[in-house]
């Protein structure tokens, strides 16, 4: 009795995150749809309804119930398809998401006890196989018309050059989204209007949202990747790959980021500082889910530490004894 | 002569499946997981193992029976290399191409924790044909794992069996990285699990309700010692290590081998009154502890005020004391808003 009060306890829990959440991503489909055109459409399409079906069969054939009403199934779909580019073929956002369902969401028992933010591990995945996929951006507003055009994307021009500088054009350009990269992790507008949505909705959430962004900030001021200005790297940084889309939809993730505030601002923090590192020493052009990955895996063991810390006041006798 | 049969059958059904050495033992993980990228690879290896193995065992059954233990494992590793780097030798002088993933990773088949615990736990304690019984099972279970690991990953991840192009468009390289590996290796664990809770589940929870029992044995042993030589010395932990476990140097270890190895039958009643005793000899140690500080505190007589008392520092409490946590008081008043509730619902209303 108190089992099933626990479980449903928590699937209302998971149902009233990732509700927020799919209303957020659902805003985040407008720009898709509008620059991508039916084919950002098709490609979330094959993306949530192979997370749904594996939610479905996983969970029947594991646990004998349906999981999927705790929406996380619906979540991973579409965040993993918002960040491939449109040309992507169907079956990598459809692998990503088998690869988020059966290895790392249902082993665990469901959306609040995962280890991994569950999205992020199927992206991590699609990049290690299918990288010639997953990173050809094609040309903004080429995608609409059918025709595509290969172009390059923010962050793998932050690799490749030194010298990006920005104007006017360009920054609202970036603003809108209408540059070269991942469906629906461009618009850095929406994107921004999902942070007010967070410190509106779930202001313990933003912490780690805030933390995130602030420790990508300070990075780029103060070790830049272009030799144009500050501004223009914090800028870029923020607002090339899935920066900001990491921050709102996967710092913040539920099962994985701490209770506490402080511990959420300094888990922020601390996965940003992984995120630019990936950034500047990673293989990839976008190495943020890699950073989120780590820093779900050592998260725990740092926050132990503080804790002990804590407890013991800092004092290495009271340690000791 | 049934009887011996189910022995010898029960000697390999426990080393190959119920105790593998890789998804239940998770010894050897290493070379399971970096190694085993394709069928070709994982063939050798098995072959090079498996002889290994044996080689090892038949001589530790044979001859290393009254050496010392730390004797025993060093010659292990000497015969060990002993049998890969002839191979290897041998594969560069017959033209056999050795890929970097085996020039590498072969001789750590030398030096591999699998033969080694094998020999100490089994091999030692038995006879010649038992000890081969016993190094042949854990070679096929072991040979069983890497195998299915290399034909799922070349074929997912490259596309190929044995080389061989199958012709399939997707290809998952991912799954040619060490995290394949143990994806695959958690659902063949799983499987397995699932197929001992089905069909063989009397060797459910054996191992752990053995090891309680052996332990409640030591305690005693040890606190009889203990009393016999006034406490000298003797600041042993009572409790058991996973690596005492399978590399025991005590005899009573080598008893929890001998029952693990070969268990009795275990009922739900032998289980019951185990669980019952630990609580009782819980509880009374609990009502001792208390009585033992009751009597503590009414024979001080410190002068020291415990109205006033500061727990934490066990200084008198100043009138503004000194902030305790690392945070601040920042985490207590959140833990008073947070612990009613205990879960996040009530961020649905922020």
């Amino acid at each position: 009795m108190a089992q099933q009060k626990k479980e449903k306890s928590l699937i209302a829990k998971s149902q009233s995150y990732f509700g927020d959440y799919l209303l957020m991503l659902l805003a985040l489909c407008v720009p898709a749809v509008y620059y991508c055109g039916r084919r950002a459409v098709f490609v979330l399409l094959a993306s949530v309804g192979t997370a749904v079906f594996c939610d479905l069969t996983g969970g029947l054939l594991f646990y004998n119930k349906i999981l999927l009403r705790d929406l996380c199934a619906v979540f991973t779909g579409t965040a993993i398809a918002l960040m491939m580019p449109p040309t992507v073929p169907y079956y990598v956002p459809a692998l990503a998401c088998v690869f988020a369902e059966f290895a790392v969401k249902i082993p665990f028992g469901g959306s609040m006890k995962t280890p991994v933010v569950p999205a992020a591990a199927g992206f991590a995945f699609a990049c290690v196989c299918f990288p010639g996929e997953v990173f050809s951006f094609p040309v903004s507003g080429t995608s609409a018309t059918g025709q595509f055009v290969s172009g390059t994307s923010l962050a793998g021009m932050l690799r490749k050059s030194s010298s990006l500088h920005l104007d006017p054009v360009s920054v609202s350009d970036i603003l809108t989204g209408s540059v070269s990269g991942p469906m629906g992790t461009a618009c850095a507008v929406v994107l921004l209007g999902c942070v007010v949505f967070l410190i509106l909705r779930r202001p313990r959430a933003f912490l780690s949202c805030f933390g995130f962004i602030l420790a990508c900030s300070v990075s780029a001021l103060l070790f830049p990747r272009v030799n144009t200005g500050a501004l223009a790297s914090l800028i870029l940084e923020i607002c090339s790959g899935s920066l900001l889309f990491a921050a709102v939809f996967f710092v913040t993730d539920p099962a994985t980021s701490p209770k506490k505030p402080v511990y959420a601002l300094l888990y922020g923090v601390y996965s940003g500082i992984l995120c630019m590192l990936t950034r500047y020493f990673g293989i990839y052009e976008e190495g943020v889910c890699f950073a989120v990955i780590i820093a779900n895996c050592s998260w725990p063991v740092i926050q132990s530490l503080f804790d002990k810390i804590s407890r013991n006041g800092g004092s290495p006798e009271k340690e000791a004894a | 002569m049934a009887q011996a049969k189910s022995k010898k059958d029960n000697i390999l059904l426990k080393g190959a499946v119920i105790f593998n050495p890789v998804l239940i033992q998770l010894a050897g993980l290493c070379l399971a997981a970096a190694a085993t990228s394709d069928v070709v690879t994982s063939l050798i290896f098995f072959i090079v193992f498996t002889v290994d193995t044996v080689v090892c065992c038949f001589l530790a059954s044979l001859l290393f029976k009254r050496l010392p233990r730390w004797l025993r494992v060093a010659l292990y590793l000497i015969i060990g290399a002993g049998c890969v780097f002839p191979f290897a030798f041998l594969a560069e002088k017959t033209g056999i191409s050795l890929n970097a993933r085996m020039q590498m990773y072969l001789p750590l088949l030398a030096v591999n924790s699998v033969t080694s615990v094998h020999c100490e736990q089994f091999a030692v304690k038995n006879t010649v044909g038992k000890a081969l019984e016993d190094a042949f099972a854990v070679s096929v279970g072991y040979g069983a794992v890497i195998l299915t690991l290399g034909i799922v990953r070349e074929i997912l991840g490259n596309g190929t069996f044995a080389g061989l192009d199958l012709g399939l468009d997707v290809r998952l390289g991912g799954l040619l990285m060490p995290f394949g590996a143990f994806v695959i290796l958690a659902y063949l664990a799983m499987m397995l699990k699932w197929y001992i809770n089905k069909y063989r589940p009397e060797f459910n929870e054996q191992t752990s309700v053995k090891i309680r029992q052996n332990e409640k044995v030591r305690r005693e042993n040890s606190d009889e010692t203990r009393a016999n030589t006034s406490g000298v010395g003797l600041n042993r932990d009572d409790s058991i290590t996973e690596m005492e476990f399978l590399f025991g140097n005590e005899p009573e270890e080598f008893e929890i081998f001998t029952e693990f190895w070969s268990p009795g039958v275990i009922t739900a009643q032998d289980i019951a009154a185990d669980m019952e005793n630990l609580s009782k000899e819980h509880r009374q140690f609990s009502l001792e502890t208390d009585r033992r500080i009751e009597e503590l505190f009414a024979n001080m007589d410190t002068g020291i005020d415990f109205e006033t008392l500061d727990t934490v520092t066990g200084e008198p409490e100043t009138e503004e004391p000194a902030p305790r946590d690392f945070f601040g008081g920042v985490f207590e008043d959140y833990e008073n808003a947070e612990n009613p509730a205990d879960n996040n619902d009530g961020e649905d209303g922020e």
